[in-house]
């Protein structure tokens, strides 16, 4: 014997996992959860909230993980107990939906729907009720007291049972998403190869390039990857925005681009003589890191940053930003005595360096053509199909629910023999079946009428 | 571009005067006037369509990708499941309601900058076939869940004041109520297909087929509150009033969904240049 609390709580629990209302509530909940992770900006760093809210609020926002709502408690707790209602009240429910769809013993009117119909011979009439409503699809059954009974759309009562797995099936995907999924991003200079641990293969961009509209704008970005393993191409893929490449249950997306910021391609380099002041070699087309003659000079471009910046605390050489803002290339050189190893050369200072030491001459570099890079994201997630899955079980149970619909058609023929009487009723969808039934009487009089 | 922007401006003009046409019927149950309103609504749904028509020639994919567009689009598919429903139930008192929304719709697309109203390069992400299921679909849900938000206060007017002014004139409040039933019946399921034929596109395009952002939730959130409208409808106990009331609600959410989130919230769905 339960001690009566126990008893007392668990009528609690069964009443409320078994209401509909209950999960009503939690529906909308769940929705008001959402709509607050929409006011406030998710997953924006601390400041963020401190500029908008001020000191206290963002003590409570950070406090009750209001900054990233959708993983948290906030959303779990109602979910699960959506998951416990909506498996409880389907299961609760089954029974009395199987009942109402069983084969009645006798006959039965219904105040709603019903008729009285003189026929001219029971036994003919019988017949062609039965075909006109097996020409419907009805399903039809003879009682023992003689009555005939038909019923139709089955399967619609069992739509939501479907529905409700197909809930199941999605959260189930969302859970293995949450568990198993992995997402990682590599950026990849165009010309490069870099390995990617994650397919035990290396990935080579051959190239990446850009499509613009007629007025300029960028119609698409492209880039054309080599799956390289054991130093053997395996893959070759073209991907853009909406083309992904799949490989070794990855999935690899073209998401971003930029200049390289530590190589270019190629550029002009020129040697002008500050003596003479004039240009005195024919301009080269460098390449990047080959050597290449200009004038008594042999050089070679070995390095590159997009913004110079000389640290001069720690006395090294880095970039301030990613972009061009002061373009700097590094030269080797080889020349006569008195030239320096290694020059700077700045595009926006044509020259300057190699001049002071050699006081006559300089390589000018100019015209740089950069090298882009492609930011690959891949990722993987073992949840997806079960999402799909779960999509597709879900229309199904939409149109068992919303597009089919149940009813039940009871006739007798009165002791007379002249007489019959006609009822129905149906489960949703009310004024299409009155349709229905009014369309089912008038065919069974049609043949009476004398 | 001229001729698109003409069509609309034909359009937004019969809306009008189908609208006042209808209202006119209302009060004086002429049956000339109500075969005129049927016309006027119908030339105002002819030019709809060749607004859709032209934009289409105009930019040679389908017109639904800014606000300007995807509003002409959801209006006409408005007018032909009214259309649809006035030859079906042979009632036109609905048509007062449904043309002065459509009026109402016109006017505020109207509003919209002009810079809105011409027509953008797609951008990378949305050169997808993805797009057009995706857009479609969801529209369809939109138009479906407007004529249940209209049916809804009707049902509530009605069963509140069945015999007065003007709600006496109506369809009774079981058909009112059935017909928002049938409308979110169709609706849902579009809704649901729209949400995850994007989500499919994002899981092609981006990577992950929900990130939260704020046009996803705003969908989730519309789509919860219908849940909720379906199970207000089968619980007993419950009046088809709160039923009705979930169903407003959920329009409403369905608007946000569809202007607020471009204007309000930002995030990777941002429309047409808005936000
Ligand atoms: C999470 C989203 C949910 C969806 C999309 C959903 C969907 C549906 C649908 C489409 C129907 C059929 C409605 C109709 O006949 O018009 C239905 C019925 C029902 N649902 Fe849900 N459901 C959800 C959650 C829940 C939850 C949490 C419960 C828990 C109580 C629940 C309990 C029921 C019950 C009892 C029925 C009535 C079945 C009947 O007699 O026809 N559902 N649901």
């Amino acid at each position: 014997m339960l001690p009566y609390i126990v008893k007392r709580l668990l009528k609690v629990i069964d009443n409320l996992f078994s209401s509909t209302k209950f999960g009503i509530f939690l529906l909308l909940v769940i929705a008001l959860v959402a709509i607050v992770g929409t006011v406030v900006e998710q997953g924006r760093p601390v400041e963020y909230y401190y500029k908008l809210y001020g000191i206290t609020a963002t003590g409570w926002i950070m406090k009750l993980s209001i900054n990233r709502i959708f993983g948290s408690l906030w959303m779990v707790i109602p979910t699960l107990l959506l998951i416990i209602n909506l498996v409880y009240s389907t299961l609760l429910r089954l029974p009395a939906v199987i009942k109402s769809i069983a084969v009645p013993n006798k006959f039965h009117t219904f105040s709603k729907l019903n008729d009285t119909i003189s026929i001219r011979d029971k036994e003919e009439t019988a017949k062609r009720v039965s075909n006109i409503l097996k020409s419907l699809h009805y399903k039809i059954y003879y009682l023992k007291d003689g009555s005939l009974f038909a019923h139709k759309g089955i399967t619609s009562r069992f739509g939501f049972v479907i529905v409700h797995l197909s809930i199941l099936i999605i959260l189930f995907g969302a859970l293995l998403g949450a568990i198993y999924g992995y997402k990682n991003y590599v950026v990849i200079d165009s010309g490069d190869t870099k390995p990617v641990p994650e397919i035990n293969a290396s990935i080579k961009v051959d190239r990446f390039w850009m499509n613009y509209w007629p007025d300029g704008s960028i119609k698409q970005y492209n880039s054309k990857l080599s799956i390289i393993k054991n130093g053997k191409v395996v893959h070759t893929q073209i991907i853009d925005v909406n083309h992904p490449m799949d490989y070794a249950g990855f999935r690899f997306f073209q998401s971003g681009y930029g200049k390289s910021y530590d190589k270019i391609k190629e550029a002009i380099a020129v040697l002008y003589d500050k003596k003479v002041d004039k240009v005195v070699a024919k301009p080269v087309l460098a390449q990047w890191n080959k050597w290449f003659d200009i004038g008594q000079y042999k050089a070679r471009m070995v390095d590159f940053v997009p913004d110079f910046y000389f640290d001069t605390k720690r006395g090294y050489i880095t970039s301030k930003s990613l972009d061009y803002n002061n373009p700097a290339v590094r030269l080797q050189i080889k020349g006569p005595k008195g030239t320096p190893p290694f020059v700077w050369e700045f595009l926006k200072y044509p020259g300057s360096v190699l001049k002071e030491f050699t006081n006559k001459d300089a390589i000018i570099i100019s015209s740089i053509t950069p090298i882009y890079y492609t930011g690959l994201q891949y990722a993987k997630n073992p949840g997806a199909n079960w999402i799909w899955l779960g999509s597709a079980v879900m229309a199904v149970g939409f149109a068992m629910s919303f597009f089919m619909y149940y009813r039940r058609i009871y006739i007798a023929f009165n002791d007379n023999g002249n007489t019959l009487t006609i009822s129905g009723i149906s489960y949703r969808q009310s004024d299409l079946f009155a349709k229905e039934f009014r369309k089912i009487i008038n065919r069974i009089k049609e043949k009476e009428s004398v | 571009m001229i001729f698109s922007l003409m069509f609309f401006d034909v359009a937004f003009g019969f809306y009008a005067a189908a609208a006042v046409s209808y209202v006119a019927y209302f009060l004086f149950r002429r049956e000339w006037i109500g075969h005129s309103s049927t016309l006027l609504f119908v030339l105002a749904l002819l030019s709809n369509i060749a607004t859709l028509v032209m934009r289409t020639v105009e930019i040679h994919h389908a017109p639904f990708t800014n606000l300007y567009e995807s509003m002409v689009f959801f209006s006409a598919l408005v007018a032909v499941i009214y259309l649809i429903l006035e030859i079906r139930y042979k009632n036109k008192m609905l048509g007062v309601f449904v043309s002065i929304f459509l009026f109402l719709s016109f006017f505020v697309t109207n509003l919209l900058p002009f810079r809105m109203k011409v027509y953008e390069n797609l951008n990378p992400a949305l050169q997808s076939y993805w797009l057009e299921i995706h857009v479609a679909t969801m529209f369809v849900g939109y138009s479906a869940f407007a004529i249940s938000f209209i049916a809804a206060l009707l049902y509530l007017g009605k069963s509140k004041w069945q015999n007065s002014f003007p709600f006496k004139h109506l369809p009774d409040a079981d058909f009112l109520d059935n017909l928002g039933y049938k409308s979110i019946a169709w609706g849902m399921p579009f809704l649901s297909i729209g949400i995850v034929t994007g989500a499919i596109w994002a899981n092609y395009t981006w990577g992950s087929y929900w990130s939260w952002d704020p046009k996803e939730t705003w969908s989730l959130i519309t789509w919860l509150i219908y849940a909720a409208y379906l199970h207000a409808r089968v619980t007993r106990g419950w009046k088809k009033r709160k039923a009705a009331i979930l169903a407003i609600v959920g329009f409403l959410s369905m608007v946000f969904l569809y202007w607020g989130v471009a204007f309000i919230l930002p995030g990777l769905h941002s429309y047409g240049g808005a936000a």
